[in-house]
């Protein structure tokens, strides 16, 4: 089962976070993720973001509050990585990737991980610092941002057996398809939108004459 | 009974409905508003009344063509410029009419004579500035290209400046602004000089041109002008320093200048004796009057007029605007609009204050208006200047009684807040920043409150700490044991 959450999974969830090329490996080949546990990291992460944008320290925290949408901010969070997951995956398939959509998911959950531990730390301990002090926090972020970023690349090198020149590229290259797939998807939804007021409107009109 | 119920009902309703207006009904003319830190439009009630309107009427038949500057005495004389007709007028602070210059006379009440056998007349004079400390009118004289200097009390001649021979660049003498400083320096602006502001010794001699301001760089420019050949940059038109347009002195000698180029990076400014911009900016917003516009245009500032404690008013001739700032840079509040209402402006040209008033001009609709504070404006003042001056305890009065008028003042929050935090009243100086959005003294405030809690419960802290360290050293401890036994 792909989607159930094992000892033996979580195990290598944990691993993969430390040594990703090794962990990722078996994760994609010896069929050790969880889609579930992927979701659940999904769902933490985007839950996080809105926590933070609450009750982050007030010396770090720019949010105004009386304008907050949490709904919006968790979509907006979630729909990023669903959108890159399948941008990638839309990618590789096309430059010989042997990922599959689960496992470009799974990396890119698992990745988040450290995303998921640093902003709770920050989070949590802003609330408890100067401005002065900010910087610490702030770099402490930069760091677990970083080591998102090697763990993505590294996690969609090994799955997808690229080097690291074309897993670059064809990260970059997702970066553009993820932007032609939200331009179809604004053109279709207008669209639609035309349609429907349009045969609203020939509604309309149908009931006056008759 | 029903029916007067009824009627009583109705009444109550009628009266409830009407706005609480002032009885020349000017109060809707200047409703304030000001940002807060998200840069969002909060309003506040009008700061300033309209409480007097000076046209021809109040001249005694004299025409009144254009305003082009306004001063005014501490004694309360205001003194305006009409350059259309070339005269100054000098009123009291009631608007009735003490004098109007046109010729002037010298002590024996005789018209002087220039050299060249000419009588001395105003010619279309721009600006006025009356120097408290010598008791001196300076009218600058900007077709005739010059200053004239007349005793402050009597207006008789008491000196002529002209073009300094050594005068240097190419800026034209021709003065439309002057001010004199408490050492007696004479600062000129020549409109469309990008060479700065002219200082002149008290003699009259030049010194230098005063100022930078500079033009904002525009990268796509600097592209082409860096690819271009030295045919096409001579054709290019080049970019000049924008120019000032007014300046004032603030209370500790520094000139304030204010310029309406839109190429200028910065339209407010505040020089030191260098000639750098040391202008605070310690608001929310950038001191550049309106933040955002809908149709992305900004504030054109034509004049500036600076209290002795620093909060200046700036005139936008945009949109008709008063901005009030403090000396910090906060933005305190906005009112004024253009429009055909008494009170408001068509192409307001000059501003000043009036003790606690303001006098604004208008060329277009050729009359001055006096200005009083409101309630809401008048706390707003005492409250700045107790602050300014470090008389805490007013300031914090007045700044309670901003709030109470009007609870979208941010500046007012904060004040309080400085006022608790210089008590050390850390906690609630921490809850009037977090109102104020003030993250950097809240973050002064939250550090002596922490010192505080772990100074008051150190036992407890020390204890903690303590057991901490003893677990990870005995965990360490444990590890090693069992590892040396693993080996063996």
């Amino acid at each position: 089962m792909r989607s159930s959450i094992t000892k033996e999974k979580l195990s290598w969830w944990g691993h993969a976070l430390v040594h990703p090329f090794d962990g990722f490996y078996e994760i994609r080949f010896r069929n050790q993720g969880s889609l579930l546990l992927a979701f659940l990291l999904m769902v933490a992460y985007g839950v996080l973001r809105c926590i933070s944008a609450q009750y982050a320290g007030f010396v770090m925290n720019l949010t105004n509050l009386e304008e907050l949408d949490t709904l919006s901010l968790f979509i907006s969070c979630i729909s990023v990585l669903l959108l890159f997951s399948l941008s990638n995956w839309t990618v590789t398939t096309l430059f010989n990737g042997k990922g599959k959509l689960s496992d470009i998911y799974i990396v890119v959950c698992y990745s988040l991980t450290v995303l998921i531990i640093g902003e709770a730390l920050v989070c949590f301990v802003s609330n408890f610092v100067t401005t002065e002090e900010v910087m610490i926090l702030q770099s402490i972020r930069m760091l677990c941002i970083a080591w998102f970023a090697f763990l993505l690349v590294a996690g969609l090198g090994t799955i997808h057996e690229y080097s690291l020149g074309g897993n670059l590229a064809s990260i970059f290259m997702s970066v553009v398809a993820a932007a032609i797939i939200l331009f179809i998807g604004v053109l279709l939804f207008t669209m639609m939108e035309r349609m429907v007021s349009f045969f609203s409107s020939v509604g309309d009109e149908l009931m006056r004459r008759l | 009974m029903k029916k007067t119920v009824l009627l009583l009902l109705t009444l109550l309703m009628l009266a409830s409905s009407l706005p609480a207006l002032a009885a020349d009904g000017t109060s809707s003319v200047y409703e304030g508003y000001t940002y807060d830190f998200y840069a969002n439009v909060k309003s506040t009630p009008a700061p300033f009344l309209l409480s007097r309107v000076i046209t021809s009427e109040n001249l005694k038949g004299i025409a009144l063509d254009s305003v082009d500057d306004v001063c005014t005495s501490l004694d309360g004389r205001i003194f305006m410029v009409d350059s259309k007709q070339s005269r100054v007028h000098v009123l009291d602070g009631n608007g009735k009419m003490l004098k109007s210059l046109k010729t002037i006379r010298d002590t024996e009440n005789k018209i002087v004579i220039l050299e060249d056998g000419s009588q001395l007349m105003l010619n279309g004079c721009q600006g006025v500035f009356f120097h408290e400390k010598q008791k001196e009118l300076y009218i600058a004289d900007t077709a005739a290209q010059r200053v004239i200097v007349l005793n402050g009390d009597d207006y008789t001649f008491k000196r002529l400046i002209t073009r300094p021979s050594a005068m240097t660049g190419v800026t034209e003498f021709k003065p439309s602004k002057v001010t004199v400083d408490n050492a007696d320096r004479i600062y000129l602006v020549v409109q469309s000089s990008y060479e700065g502001i002219i200082e002149l010794n008290e003699d009259g001699t030049f010194s230098r041109y005063f100022g930078v301001n500079e033009p904002q760089i525009n990268l796509i420019d600097q592209m082409w002008k860096s690819i271009a050949t030295d045919a096409q940059k001579e054709k290019m038109g080049k970019t000049y320093a924008p120019a000032f347009n007014n300046v004032a002195l603030d209370g500790e000698g520094f000139v304030m200048a204010v310029t309406s180029d839109y190429s200028a990076a910065q339209s407010v400014f505040r020089l030191n004796f260098g000639g750098k911009n040391v202008l605070r900016k310690k608001g929310s917003v950038p001191v550049i009057g309106d933040v955002s516009t809908p149709d992305g245009t900004s504030s054109v500032f034509v004049d500036i007029a600076v209290k002795p404690y620093g909060t200046y008013a700036v005139l936008d001739k945009a949109f008709g605007r008063v901005f009030l700032y403090n000396f910090d840079g906060e933005l305190l509040s906005v009112f004024g609009s253009k429009g055909n209402l008494s009170g408001q402006f068509k192409t307001p040209s000059t501003i000043a204050w009036l003790g606690d008033k303001l006098v604004i001009g208008d060329s277009a609709l050729k009359c001055a208006y006096i200005l009083e504070p409101s309630e809401f404006g008048q706390a707003l003042l005492d409250a700045n200047e107790a602050y300014y001056y470090g008389r805490w305890d007013q300031a914090t009065e007045n700044f309670e009684k901003v709030l109470r008028l009007c609870s979208n003042m941010e500046t007012a929050y904060v004040g309080i807040g400085k006022n608790l935090l210089m008590q050390e009243k850390y906690k609630d100086a921490m809850e009037y920043f977090r109102l104020g959005n003030n993250r950097e003294f809240y973050s002064k405030a939250y550090k002596g409150y922490r010192s505080e809690v772990m100074r008051s419960h150190f036992g407890i802290i020390a204890v903690i700490a303590g057991v901490l360290v003893a677990l990870v050293i005995g965990s360490e401890i444990a590890y090693n044991r069992k590892q040396r036994r693993g080996s063996k």
